[in-house]
C-alpha cells in the first residue's frame, strides 16, 4: 500500500517535477522549509550521482525528506486546483 | 526629520516589475497562494491545544503502524558486502585503534561498542535501527506537520511507518540508516532555524543542534559533509537579509566543525591526513572509470596498473558487472605495492579525474542517467 500510494504521489506531482515549485508556491511557512529540505536533498543526490556509482539504497536514505515533499507537493496541488475552481466560477457565472 | 527614500534606477525597475506582476491574473493567483498574512507562527501557534488530541492520535497511529511492520522482523539482522568492511574495523577499534580512514568512524564504532557490552554486534545494531525505526515515523509526522500541514505529516509519517524500503534498509547492517535518520533530523531542525531566522529571532541553541547533528551524520557517511554548502545556501536564502544569514551560518557550521575535529585529528597524527574519510578516491574511480566503462587513463605508474586491471577485467563488455571488480581489485594492488589504504584511494581519485577531464561527456550523462534512475524509485519501486 505504501509503494501504491508513493507512486500516486509520483504521479500527481507530474514525476517529482513539482517539488522544484515548492519554494515559490505556499505561505512563507512551507516556502522556507521546502527550500531548506531541496537544498539538502538536491545537493545529496546531485553530489552522490557525480561522486558514487548508482545504488537504490544510496536514494532511500533520503526517502523521508522525499516523502515529506512529495506529500506536500501533492497538498498544494490540490489548493491550487481548490483556488483555480474558486476564481473560475465567479467569472462563468456572469451573464 | 522624515527622510525619502530614493530609489536608484534598478530598485525602480524592479518595484515597476513587481507592480506589472502583481497586477497580472497569474500574479494575483500565486499571491492569493502564498495566503496572507505573511508571517510565521510559532511552535505553540502550529499545535495548538485544540489540535493537540488529533496530534496525540496521529503520533499513535504512525507508531502503531511501524511497531506492526517491524514487529515480525525484530531481532533479525542481515549483512551485505560492506558490512564486514565495518566489522573488521570494528574488532580492531579497542585493539590497537582505527586501521585506517577509509570511512568514517560511527558506524564502526557503534558496532564495537556492542561486540564489547557482549551482544552480537550485527543482531544488536539492527535492533537498534528497527527501534529508531519505530520512533521516526513519528517524528516524520511531526515535522509534516510543523513544516506544511496536519494531512501532509500524517501521509509522511505513515509512508515511514509502512514503507518496505524502509524496512529493509533498516535491516542491513550498513552505515546508510543511521546516516539518512541524522540527515532527516537534522534538516528538520535547520528548517526550524531558517523559521526562526526569517522571524527576526535567531535560534543560537538550534543552530547548534542543527550543526551538531550534520556533524554526527558526516561520522556516519562523509556524504553529510555536504552541509558545509547546504547550512549557508539555505540561511542565506532564508535570511532577511545576508548579515544574520552569516551569522547563523557561522554558528551551525561552527557546531559542525567542533563534532567533526576530533575525528579530523585522530586522521591527522594517525595517518598524517585530516580528512574525515578517504574512500572518496575508490568511490570516484567505481563511478568515473568502471561504471563509465572507459578505460583508465595510462599517464603514471598507477594508471598504468589500472589500465591492465581494467582491460582484464573487461567491464565494458556486455553483461559485465558495472562496479566491483577492476575497482576492488586495483586498490588491492594498490595496497599490495605499498601503498596505505589512503594513499592507494588517493591515487585511485587522480586516476578517475583525469578520466573525468578526458570524457566529460560520458561522465555527465552517465551523471544524468543516475539522477533519472533516483528519480524514478518513487515512481515505479518494482524496478528494485
Amino acid at each position: 500500500m505504501a509503494q501504491a500510494l508513493t507512486s500516486l504521489l509520483y504521479l500527481i506531482t507530474i514525476g517529482g517535477a513539482f517539488l522544484l515549485l515548492l519554494p515559490f508556491l505556499g505561505t512563507l511557512r512551507q516556502r522556507l522549509a521546502a527550500t531548506v529540505f531541496l537544498v539538502v536533498l538536491l545537493l545529496a543526490i546531485v553530489g552522490g550521482s557525480l561522486t558514487a556509482v548508482f545504488s537504490p539504497r544510496y536514494d532511500i536514505m533520503f526517502a523521508p525528506m522525499v516523502w515529506i515533499l512529495l506529500a506536500g507537493a501533492t497538498a498544494l496541488i490540490g489548493e491550487v486546483a481548490a483556488l483555480a475552481v474558486r476564481r473560475l466560477r465567479p467569472q462563468n457565472a456572469k451573464p | 526629520m522624515r527622510l525619502m527614500k530614493t530609489e536608484t534606477g534598478t530598485e525602480g525597475l524592479a518595484a515597476g516589475a513587481g507592480r506589472t506582476w502583481h497586477s497580472t491574473r497569474g500574479g494575483a493567483f500565486l499571491i492569493g497562494l502564498k495566503g496572507s498574512p505573511e508571517r510565521l507562527d510559532d511552535l505553540a501557534e502550529r499545535f495548538p491545544p485544540r489540535l493537540r488530541r488529533r496530534l496525540l492520535l496521529g503520533l499513535i497511529g504512525v507508531t502503531l503502524v511501524a511497531i506492526a511492520v517491524r514487529a515480525p522482523l525484530l531481532g533479525k539482522g542481515y549483512t551485505a558486502p560492506d558490512t564486514s568492511q565495518y566489522l573488521a574495523v570494528a574488532q580492531s577499534i579497542f585493539h590497537g585503534g582505527f586501521p585506517d580512514n577509509l570511512r568514517p568512524p560511527g558506524y564502526s564504532f557503534l558496532l564495537a561498542v556492542f561486540e564489547a557490552m557482549g551482544a552480537n554486534p550485527v543482531t544488536a545494531i539492527v535492533l537498534l535501527q528497527n527501534l529508531i525505526g519505530i520512533v521516526l515515523p513519528a517524528g516524520v509526522f511531526l515535522a509534516g506537520w510543523r513544516f506544511f500541514s496536519p494531512a501532509v505529516g500524517l501521509m509522511a509519517g505513515l509512508l515511514t511507518a509502512a514503507s518496505p524500503l524502509m524496512t529493509i534498509t533498516e535491516q542491513l547492517a550498513l552505515a546508510d540508516y543511521l546516516f539518512g535518520v541524522a540527515l532527516f533530523v537534522a534538516t528538520a531542525l535547520l528548517a526550524e532555524a531558517v523559521l526562526r531566522v526569517r522571524s527576526g529571532n535567531p535560534p543560537r541553541r538550534l543552530l547548534v543542534a542543527a550543526g551538531a547533528t550534520f556533524g554526527i551524520a558526516a561520522l556516519f557517511r562523509a556524504n553529510g559533509l555536504l552541509a558545509l554548502a547546504a547550512i549557508p545556501i539555505a540561511l542565506m536564502i532564508g535570511a532577511p537579509n545576508w548579515r544574520p544569514g552569516l551569522r547563523a551560518s557561522a554558528v551551525a557550521i561552527g557546531a559542525m566543525v567542533v563534532v567533526l575535529a576530533p575525528w579530523s585529528l585522530h586522521n591527522l597524527i594517525r595517518f598524517g591526513d585530516p580528512n574525515l574519510a578517504s574512500e572518496g578516491g575508490v568511490s570516484l574511480y567505481a563511478r568515473a572509470i568502471t561504471w563509465d566503462a572507459v578505460p583508465p587513463p595510462a599517464d603514471s605508474a598507477e594508471g598504468k596498473l589500472a589500465l591492465s586491471i581494467y582491460s582484464t577485467a573487461e567491464p565494458g563488455a556486455s553483461g559485465a558487472p558495472r562496479s566491483g571488480l577492476p575497482t576492488t581489485a586495483l586498490f588491492n594492488a594498490l595496497i599490495a605495492s605499498g601503498k596505505s589504504p589512503s594513499e592507494a584511494s588517493s591515487a585511485m581519485g587522480a586516476i578517475a579525474r583525469e578520466a573525468v577531464f578526458k570524457y566529460p561527456e560520458i561522465y555527465f550523462e552517465n551523471t544524468w542517467t543516475i539522477l533519472e534512475r533516483y528519480r524514478s524509485l518513487y515512481g515505479n519501486w518494482r524496478k528494485l
